[in-house]
């Protein structure tokens, strides 16, 4: 018995530390091989509160912020360069609108507020048509945003001598990439892609300050790195130990129309998300294997649902994610998720699965828009994703990898696609995979 | 979520993101520098540990020992309320009890009934909270955004290290 007690390996219990930003709780949990001491927990939560305040007060859409101010200099159509980590970002951003063909779009800010979510408590409403004929006409969209190409440093040789008081002036070539507005509507909204930069920003304070796991949630968006369980303390790429097991919450159907619309005809002819086929609301519809990671390619697990802000409005179902290219909200589809190692991309990749999954033309069928879709998270980079549409049918990527296994009661409503070339998470040393029911063997 | 077998664990752990099962493997000394830590650390303003305050519902714990309803608010420490299993409700059915907590945006009325929980009122036009439904599986989750509360159904027995939504 004492070799078996010996064995038996017992980590501390988790630390959760929680924190209530950019509209949504975050919640940031920690593991370690032994009993966290109190001042050094003091310590991270009062980094990582500094940081969330940071992150809002650069990334918020409404209330004043940098991303705010560069807002206003893109309308103004002046060349500026905004604060370092809005740059920075903004930059990413109109990378990932490019690939995603507008699907994603940091410059739809507009649009959302049109339609009543740059507000907090959100107040949806409807644009007027005038409004949506006048954006779909000329829709104020990342192609207006124009980077500036900084010149090249001077030749050594003929550059003039830097003084101290010159270099003290900050110039323009250390303040990160400059950008120029064309059109006088651009308005930027990083809720698409500001909890990915967010999530590794606080992910890298925990890797710095020691911890060998942790989690970190955006409003259910996770993620995390290390290894779980009682093997917390052991390399991530020992050959021991098990996966992350992460549950996937079934998207919340929307309450029921207002009884009054069962005879109104509903604008643009369209069917209110998520009513066909409601999966389990509230309950899961499978669950995640993730191999260890390490810190510098943590896992990340994103989803866009369109279950999460909405209201009817009339007798159409009104919610926050708006297809950038028609300026309304994205119809046909209820989810996306994206799984991979960056989070930024996951993050904004999910936003753009969900766009290019919806239903933008009435003749359009599920295949055209699993095929754009599939082709958008080609030119991403995404090889793993999962789509529900309105009708409860559920299409995911690789089958083989058995990186998503479905509950057991919904494995026929699964379509697996077939499996993209690219990689998105690095193969570790395995584990024990449990037994997957309903799904597929590694 | 009838007929769902979840995977198991070669060696089942707590699966839990907080303190759960594992509490009960400490030592005592354990047991006390945790305590310590706790009422420690938890003085400092939104650091939440496993803890309830004792002015609470009597039915709140400090730890859950089996399948509980996890009550999370931005603010405020963590609570556990024990729930029934389903045998147990199927066999001695419970009439419903209420729970009430404020958030920045008035109060929550949670209902237990029957092994399970679900948000029964809750401040928002949008009605979120309310239409996650009956809470009975683990990792079932229901959200208050306007007062910034979440309700999770945990079990230490559980197989999941966390829930994505």
């Amino acid at each position: 018995m004492a070799s078996l007690s010996a064995c038996q390996r017992v980590s501390p219990p988790p630390v959760t530390l929680s924190f209530d930003a950019l509209g949504t709780l975050i919640d940031v949990t920690v593991w370690d091989a032994t009993p966290p001491d109190g001042e050094r927990l003091i310590a991270v939560e009062r980094t990582l509160r500094d940081a969330v305040i940071a992150a809002q007060t650069a990334f918020h859409a409404w209330q004043p912020s940098a991303v705010g101010e560069a807002s206003e200099a893109l309308r103004r159509g002046e060349r500026f360069h905004p604060a370092p980590r809005v740059a920075a970002l903004l930059d990413r951003a109109l990378d990932l609108a490019a690939l995603s063909e507008g699907a994603f779009d940091p410059s739809i800010g507009e649009a959302v507020a049109a339609w009543g979510f740059h507000a907090d408590p959100p107040a949806p409403r409807r644009p007027t048509d005038d409004w949506l004929a006048e954006w779909r006409a000329d829709p104020p969209d990342h192609r207006r945003i124009v980077r500036v190409v900084s010149p090249p440093p001077l030749d050594p040789e003929t550059r003039p001598p830097v003084s101290d008081a010159s270099l003290s002036r900050s110039p323009a070539s250390l303040a990160g990439p400059a950008f120029l507005g064309r059109h006088p509507r651009l308005k930027l909204d990083f809720g698409g892609i500001a909890k990915g930069e967010v999530a590794i920003t606080l992910l890298d304070i925990l890797r710095r300050d020691g911890w060998p796991a942790a989690i970190v949630s955006l409003g259910g968006d996770l993620v995390l790195y290390g290894r779980p369980g009682a093997d917390v303390a052991a390399p991530v790429r020992a050959e021991r130990g098990r996966d992350w097991r992460i549950a996937l919450r079934a998207p919340i159907a929307p309450p029921p129309p207002p009884s009054d619309c069962e005879t109104t005809a509903r604008r643009d002819g369209d069917r209110p998300a998520g009513l066909d086929a409601p999966l389990a609301d509230g309950g899961l519809i499978g669950a995640f294997a993730l191999p260890p990671a390490p810190a510098d390619r943590p896992h990340a697990l994103f989803t866009s649902g369109v279950y999460e802000r909405g209201a009817w409005v009339d007798c159409t179902w009104v919610h926050h994610l708006i297809d950038p290219a028609l300026g309304r909200p994205v119809r046909g589809v209820q989810a996306a998720t994206v799984w991979h190692n960056d989070a930024v991309l996951a993050d904004a990749a999910a936003s753009a699965l969900l766009v290019a999954a919806g239903q933008r033309d009435p003749v359009e069928t599920p295949h055209d828009r699993i095929a754009r879709t599939t082709r958008v998270a080609a030119r991403l980079g995404v090889t793993h994703w999962i789509v529900v549409l309105d009708d409860g049918s559920i299409f995911a990527t690789r089958a083989d990898d058995g990186w998503f296994v479905p509950r057991a009661d919904l494995a026929e409503r699964v379509v697996w696609l077939a499996s993209p070339t690219a990689p998105a998470a690095t193969p570790l040393p395995a584990s024990s995979v449990p037994p997957t029911p309903g799904g597929t063997p590694r | 979520m009838n007929g769902y077998a979840p995977p198991r664990s070669p060696r089942p752990r707590s699966g839990a993101l907080r303190n759960r099962r594992d509490a009960a493997r400490f030592k005592a000394g354990d047991a006390i520098v945790l305590a310590a830590l706790a009422l420690g650390v938890a003085t400092v303003a939104g650091l939440q540990l496993s803890r309830v305050d004792a002015s609470t519902d009597a039915e709140a714990i400090v730890h859950c020992p089996s399948r509980c309803l996890e009550i999370r608010r931005a603010g405020a420490a963590p609570e556990y309320i024990a729930l029934q299993t389903p045998a147990e409700a199927a066999s001695d059915a419970q009439p419903s009890h209420f729970i009430e907590r404020r958030g920045p945006a008035g109060v929550t009325v949670i209902e237990i009934a029957n092994g399970r929980a679900r948000c029964h009122t809750s401040p928002g036009a949008q009605g979120l909270c309310q239409r996650a439904g009956w809470l009975e599986t683990p990792g079932d989750t229901a959200i208050s955004l306007p007062n910034r509360l979440r309700l999770t159904v945990i079990d230490p027995a559980a197989p999941y290290d966390a829930v994505h939504f």
